[in-house]
This record gives C-alpha cells, sequence and structure tokens, in this order.
C-alpha cells in the first residue's frame, strides 16, 4: 500500500515538479534538434576555448621518431594517435575547433552585420538606394562562392585575415535579401507610422524599430552561415589555400592525412568526423531555431514549408 | 497485330545483336591497338615546345618533335636519337659535327630531316618570345649545316660537357612548318621527326601520343599509343595503377611502398634518382644576402631524421650538389654540414640575429616526392635554430613562374636529370644563367667556365670540385637529399626505368 501510494504521488507529481523547473520561456527550445544540436556546438566551444588546458601535447610539436603512432586510446600518451611528423592528432583536434570556430563565429558576425545593414538600409529606403544595393547583391552573387574565396586566397595569399575576408565577401548575400524583403515590409507598419509622426529621423527608426525586427531571421541564417563557413575553411585549408600551414585545421589534417588513407587511416578519419558532426550539429541546432522563429512553419506544423 | 509485333521486336532484336558484334569487334580493333598509360605528377605546360622547361617536358618534347640524343643511365653513355653520331673539332675544340639519321620522315607529312631543321631549331630556341629554354643553348654561338644531314655547332669556349646542354634539351622543330605558320605553329601543325607524334595536350591533365611507325628503330612491340597522364595525389596514383587504369607509374611514395609490392600485377622498380633537391636561398633578399644566415640552414635541418621518418629510409642525404653516380662526385670529400642546431643559432647570432629572424619558406604541393611533409619537418628544425618560419604550401602551377622570375626567396626545389652537373650548376648559379636563384660569384663564374673547356676528365673533375666546395661554402642552396624512384608497372609491360625518369615509348615493350 504505501509502495503504490508513493508511486502515485510520484506519478502525479513529477510532471508538475518538472514543469516548474524548466522556465516557460525556454520550453520550445528543448526539441530534441536543438538540444543535440546545442550539445555538439557545445561540446565544440568546450574543445576550442579549453584547448590549451585540455590539450596533451603542443599541436605543433613534432617528433619525428614517433611519427604515424596508431590511435593508443587510455593506453598510451597519443589518444588519437600521432601524424606524420609525429605531432599529436587530439591536441591537433582541439586546436582546430578552436580555428574553426573563431572562423566560423566572426565570419557570421561580420557578413551579419553587414549583410542585415545594408539589407535594412535597401528595404527602408528603397528607390535609388535599393536599386544600387540590389545590382550590387546580384553582382556578387553571380560568383560561384567558393571559386571566389579560392581566387582572393591564391591572389592574395594565405592569412587568418584575409581567409575571413574571402568567406565574407560573399556570406553577407542572404543576410542583406532576407533584412531588406522584411524591411520593406515593416517601413509601412503602423508603428513604423507611428514613430515618424512622432518626429523619429530615419536613423533612429532604422535602429529602434528596423533593426530589431530582422534579428530573428538574422540568427537562423547566421547559424546555418556558421556551417558552410566552416566547410568552406576546411575545403581551402584541404587544397592548401587556407590558413599557413602552421595553424592546425581540420582541413589542413584532412589534407595532410590524405596522402595516408589507406595505410594510416586515423590521420584523414578523425578531422573528417570533427568537420561531419560540427556541421550536422549547427544545422540541426539551425533547423530547431527557425521552427521556433519562422511562423508559417509552425502553421504548417512541418518543416517543409 | 501480335504476330507483327513479334516480328518487329525480332528484327529490333537482330539490329540490336548486329550492333552489338560492331561495337565488339571494334572493341576488339581497338584493344589490338596497344596503348600505355604513364601516370607523372608534373603539369603539362601547352602547345610551344620552348616555352618550358622541366624534366618531364624535355623528355615527352624529345620523343614528339625529336632531339639529338639523350643520355641512358643504364648504359651510361650517350644515345643518339636523331644524330647518328658527333665529333669535336680535332684542330678547334669549338666546333662540334653532329651527323643526322638519314630518311628520318616527319610525321604526317613525310618530309624528310635536314640538317637546316637543327639550325632553325637552335635560332628558335633562342629567339621564341616564350623560350624558357635560352641556358640550354648558351654555349653555343652559331650552327651551320655543312650539308643536308651534317650540322656544325660552334661554341664561344670550349665547352666539354656541351651534349648534357644539347642532347634532349635542344627541341628539335621543322624550320618549313615554321615558315608558314609562324608562331602558330605548334598548335597548327604539332608535327615532329620523333618516333611519337603529339595527338592531344590538355593542360593540367594529359597528354596524348601515337607511334609513327615509320621511325628507325621503333618496333611493332613498342605501345601504338602512348599516354601521359597528370595523377598528382599520390594515392590515386598508385590506385590507378593497381587497377589497371594505368600502366606506369612514376614516383610511389616511400609510404606506398609495400601496398604496391602486395599486387600479384605489378612490378615495383627502385631506381636510384639523378634529381638532387634543394633549399634554394636568393642572396637579393634579406636576410639571405648574408652567408652565415644561409649556413646556419645548413646546419639547422637533420636530415637524416627526415629520410628516416617521412622517406622510411628511401632517400640519400647528400653532401654536395651530388651524388655517388654523378659525374664529379668524390666520395672522399667530407660532410660540412652535420646538424647541429647549437651551431645554427650562434651562426644566426653572429649574422646579427639574436632574437631569431623572420622569413617565408616556399614548398609548392605534388610536385615532388613528400614535398610538403618533408617540409612540414624542416620548418620546427628552423625554429628551433632561431628562425620564425612562415611556411606557404601554393600550388606548383602559380610557384614555379614566380620561381622562374627569381622572386622566390627561400624555396624546396629539385633539379632533374642531373648526370654531367655541369649544365645543371650553370642555370642555378652562374651568373645571369636564370635568374632563379640570383646568386652570382665571379669566382665561381670562372671556374665554371674553366670547368667547361677542360677536356682532360681528372682536371675537370677537379675544377667541378672547386666549384662544389665555393657553393658548399657560400651555400646560396642547401642540398638535402636524392629520393630513390620508386616505379610501379603493370606486369603487362616491359620496362627498364633509368634514373633521369626519362620514359619513352622506344623503350616499353606491350607484352
Amino acid at each position: 500500500m504505501t509502495n503504490s501510494a508513493l508511486t502515485e504521488e510520484a506519478i502525479l507529481a513529477r510532471p508538475a515538479a518538472q514543469g516548474s523547473r524548466v522556465p516557460r520561456g525556454l520550453r520550445p527550445w528543448l526539441t530534441p534538434k536543438i538540444v543535440l544540436g546545442g550539445g555538439i556546438v557545445l561540446v565544440l566551444v568546450i574543445m576550442g576555448v579549453l584547448a590549451p588546458a585540455i590539450s596533451p601535447f603542443d599541436p605543433n610539436r613534432q617528433n619525428l621518431l614517433g611519427a604515424m603512432q596508431a590511435p593508443q586510446w587510455l593506453a598510451g600518451a597519443h589518444f588519437l594517435g600521432t601524424d606524420h611528423v609525429g605531432r599529436d592528432i587530439l591536441s591537433r583536434i582541439f586546436y582546430g575547433a578552436r580555428i574553426s570556430l573563431v572562423i566560423a563565429i566572426t565570419v557570421v558576425v561580420i557578413s551579419g552585420i553587414v549583410g542585415v545593414g545594408l539589407g535594412a538600409i535597401s528595404g527602408y529606403f528603397a528607390g535609388k538606394i535599393d536599386f544600387a544595393i540590389q545590382k550590387l547583391v546580384e553582382v556578387v552573387w553571380a560568383f560561384p562562392p567558393l571559386l571566389l574565396a579560392i581566387a582572393i586566397m591564391a591572389f592574395f595569399g594565405q592569412g587568418l585575415g584575409i581567409l575571413i575576408f574571402a568567406l565574407v565577401i560573399q556570406r553577407w548575400i542572404p543576410y542583406c535579401r532576407v533584412a531588406r524583403g522584411q524591411a520593406l515590409s515593416l517601413r509601412s507598419r503602423d508603428f513604423v507610422h507611428a514613430a515618424r509622426s512622432l518626429g523619429a529621423r530615419n536613423a533612429r527608426i532604422v535602429m529602434k524599430h528596423i533593426l530589431p525586427n530582422l534579428m530573428q531571421a538574422a540568427t537562423v541564417i547566421g547559424t546555418f552561415a556558421m556551417a558552410t563557413a566552416i566547410i568552406a575553411e576546411a575545403s581551402l585549408s584541404f587544397l592548401g589555400l587556407g590558413v599557413p600551414p602552421s595553424i592546425p585545421t581540420w582541413g589542413g589534417m584532412l589534407a595532410d592525412g590524405r596522402a595516408y588513407i589507406s595505410t594510416s587511416w586515423w590521420l584523414a578519419l578523425f578531422p573528417g568526423l570533427c568537420i561531419f558532426f560540427t556541421v550536422l550539429g549547427i544545422n540541426l541546432l539551425g533547423d530547431g531555431m527557425r521552427d521556433i522563429f519562422d511562423p508559417r512553419l509552425k502553421r504548417s506544423g512541418q518543416g517543409m514549408g | 497485330m501480335k504476330t507483327r509485333h513479334f516480328f518487329a521486336s525480332g528484327r529490333l532484336l537482330a539490329a540490336t545483336a548486329a550492333l552489338a558484334g560492331a561495337v565488339t569487334l571494334g572493341g576488339a580493333a581497338a584493344v589490338a591497338r596497344s596503348q600505355v598509360t604513364v601516370a607523372v605528377v608534373n603539369d603539362f605546360a601547352g602547345w610551344n615546345p620552348y616555352a618550358d622547361s622541366t624534366s618531364q617536358m624535355y623528355m615527352i618534347w624529345c620523343q614528339t618533335y625529336g632531339c639529338l640524343g639523350t643520355f641512358d643511365t643504364r648504359s651510361g653513355e650517350y644515345k643518339g636519337l636523331l644524330a647518328e653520331r658527333w665529333e669535336i673539332g680535332k684542330d678547334n675544340p669549338n666546333e662540334w659535327t653532329f651527323y643526322l639519321k638519314k630518311g628520318i620522315k616527319r610525321q604526317g607529312d613525310g618530309k624528310e630531316l635536314t640538317a637546316e631543321d637543327v639550325v632553325h631549331s637552335l635560332w628558335r630556341n633562342k629567339n621564341d618570345p616564350r623560350s624558357a629554354q635560352k641556358q640550354n643553348t648558351r654555349p653555343v654561338k652559331e650552327a651551320v649545316a655543312l650539308d643536308k644531314y651534317t650540322v656544325k655547332f660552334v661554341t664561344s669556349q670550349p665547352t666539354a660537357p656541351l651534349l648534357s646542354f644539347l642532347f634532349d634539351r635542344l627541341i628539335i622543330t621543322g624550320k618549313d612548318l615554321y615558315e608558314k605558320h609562324g608562331q602558330d605553329v605548334d598548335r597548327k601543325a604539332p608535327l615532329g621527326y620523333g618516333p611519337y607524334q603529339v595527338k592531344d595536350i590538355v593542360v593540367g591533365q594529359r597528354m596524348v601520343l601515337e607511334k609513327h611507325a615509320d621511325w628507325p628503330g621503333i618496333e611493332a612491340g613498342n605501345p601504338d599509343r602512348l599516354i601521359f597522364r597528370r595523377i598528382k595525389e599520390d594515392e590515386a596514383r598508385v590506385t590507378g595503377l593497381l587497377n589497371g587504369e594505368v600502366q606506369i607509374a612514376l614516383h610511389i611514395p616511400p609510404h606506398l611502398v609495400d601496398r604496391v609490392r602486395g599486387a600479384s600485377n605489378i612490378d615495383l622498380k627502385n631506381v636510384p634518382s639523378v634529381e638532387v633537391m634543394f633549399l634554394a636561398m636568393n642572396p637579393n633578399f634579406k636576410p639571405w644576402d648574408n652567408k652565415l644566415v644561409r649556413q646556419a640552414v645548413g646546419y639547422a635541418i637533420d636530415r637524416e631524421a627526415i629520410v628516416k621518418a617521412i622517406f622510411r629510409g628511401g632517400a640519400d642525404v647528400l653532401h654536395g650538389p651530388i651524388g655517388s653516380g654523378q659525374y664529379g662526385y668524390d666520395p672522399s670529400v667530407a660532410p660540412k654540414y652535420n646538424y647541429d642546431p647549437e651551431k645554427a643559432k650562434a651562426l644566426l647570432k653572429q649574422a646579427g640575429y639574436p632574437d631569431g629572424v623572420e622569413i617565408d619558406f616556399y614548398t609548392a604541393t605534388n610536385r615532388y616526392v613528400n614535398d610538403r611533409q618533408s617540409s612540414q619537418a624542416i620548418v620546427p628544425m628552423l625554429e628551433a635554430a632561431g628562425f620564425k618560419v612562415k611556411f606557404h604550401t601554393p600550388e606548383y602551377s602559380t610557384h614555379w613562374p614566380i620561381v622562374r622570375k627569381g622572386k622566390r626567396p627561400f624555396y624546396y626545389q629539385g633539379r632533374g636529370s642531373v648526370v654531367d652537373p655541369s649544365a645543371a650548376i650553370a642555370q642555378y648559379f652562374e651568373t645571369g644563367a636564370t635568374p632563379r636563384i640570383g646568386y652570382s660569384n665571379p669566382e665561381l663564374d670562372k671556374i665554371l667556365k674553366a670547368e667547361r673547356q677542360e677536356f682532360d676528365e681528372a682536371k675537370r673533375k677537379a675544377l667541378l670540385l672547386k666549384a662544389f666546395n665555393i657553393i658548399q661554402e657560400d651555400l646560396p642552396a642547401f642540398f638535402l637529399w636524392r629520393i630513390h624512384n620508386y616505379v610501379g608497372m603493370s606486369k603487362t609491360v616491359a620496362f627498364e626505368p633509368m634514373s633521369t625518369e626519362r620514359i619513352f615509348g622506344f623503350d616499353i615493350v606491350v607484352k
């Protein structure tokens, strides 16, 4: 009797207790996509931020006599083995996360600011300004993204700053197009008219009333853009056009490892898996966020809208 | 209706069968024409046979347009190709006479090779606006056709190693075709006097050659079609060899040797290479203008460790511009630069860089065996000596034109086909020969000139040794190693590779 009473009590009590523990605002975020994607991204962030503390070795320390050691897991010093010049793969993976993260965030933030800013101006002012900005968008949009980046890197040479510039140069476009579309519809909304009739200047209206309304869409685009930036960085590093080889990156590791793919699989497999899971995680997170932010999806109840 | 349908489909079947038969027969005919594909690493420059200077292109142009001869590393002798024999003037060592083989017909139109074509080729080598091969004919002042089959080369100074300059490096092209087409001749009429005819060039991918069956010395067993295909990725090249896509693959890296050796349908040959690999340090750039800095590089690098780890023993460390088996090598010379990082540090300090110095180091990727990997291993060694290294790995096609203009301060490079080192040493170190290193030393120039003029072997070798010592002391380039050339070949072909990596169609027999 005691047992059943307890069980009954527990059954009745738990949902209520759970509900109270998770704040109401967070509840829509607890979808499998966001939890899983967010979890992976969190691991990536931890790996990147704590790389110097958690890496067992200096990622560039070579040991030619200890080259090509297979993964030793917990049995030896090199958990994931060593590469062709005896560098510790696990440490390089941690530091590689760092560079992926830095590049992804910087690219997304810069292209977000440029894209949303230009989009808001373009949509709000319309007319000639809109025409000029949209022509610029069309010109830049005409280049295949990776090809443009390759051309820039081949011309200016390797470097972190140049790489970020090469990735930003086209990634601001999606923000700009979406922001412009929304700004076009926002400019004729009542609250904008109200602000204008109260004497607010254009700059204030854009900053206070237009931009905040573009943030949700920009966040969703930003998450997806992060994934493509990571892939683009890996592709350019793979081609030897990314950051200088002294900076460990997953793409660079993959490029080094491809020469040994049939003899020492661990050189290419682990950075390859990292790229795969990172992009998967970011895409899941972006998907989940789009489900929340995009009202059209909510209405259809599907992710297909 | 049904019957008609039946017949109709029967007719269709028969037609299909006939078509299939025709295709099979056609296929059988195509198979009967033998084809050998050779996987190479370097790019194909284009149609102009004078416009680039790489070992690979000399090898291809030599067997298509034609060349006077080549050095056969298997017999250790020069062998005539378009030339039958040659002699040095008894009274005047500046005069070399080459006697052409008679009856060599041009591909396509059958016009016979004459001495005038050779004279024209020398002119074009020196005057083609895109010529990158002028260094090969530098010692030659003029060429004169003595009769239809005899041509005299006059050198400005006696030049003992003249054959190493001219043979398989002076490409012979038709005079009349050039007069007819001008600079467009290579595109409009790529017809030569060699054993194979150029059928197609796809820059960056492949060159297709077809056998010129009338060529003297070509045999039925030699492949009818010879394709040079660029596969720069090691794994892809080896996979292509193992699955029969290519029949001969060059530059198999040491770590894939076991994979090739394990295949039952493939033979693997380990050929000692005559390609010397080095680090070029252009003294026109800082800090390479300082000899002590260059010497610091010599002491900073542990070549033995790199050979062991990166090349798995498949390379020989060089203690000078050449090694054993190359002309003028003296085994008694003690190695000058042994790995000594402390000494490297001290030299850098002495040179005025106590806090180290920033340098840019360039290694093109997928050009030489384990190029990127061996350079990656060099970087921390230089850093340990105090250099602050920015390591760059450009594509070879963007890197090479910059090297040729003399605008790369510090880079990893190889010089192939170094049998007699005279031409190679002049090419890289003699004042004004090529701007690749930009080094100039009047004393070395004098010795190189004297060496070329010396016909007495012992004296010439002594002079070469003197030149090597100057290079080793001044160190405009630090010589690293010679990488063994592992050549993989299908058991369907018989071929004996040469250490110059020359692959001629007439040396290949399809079994």
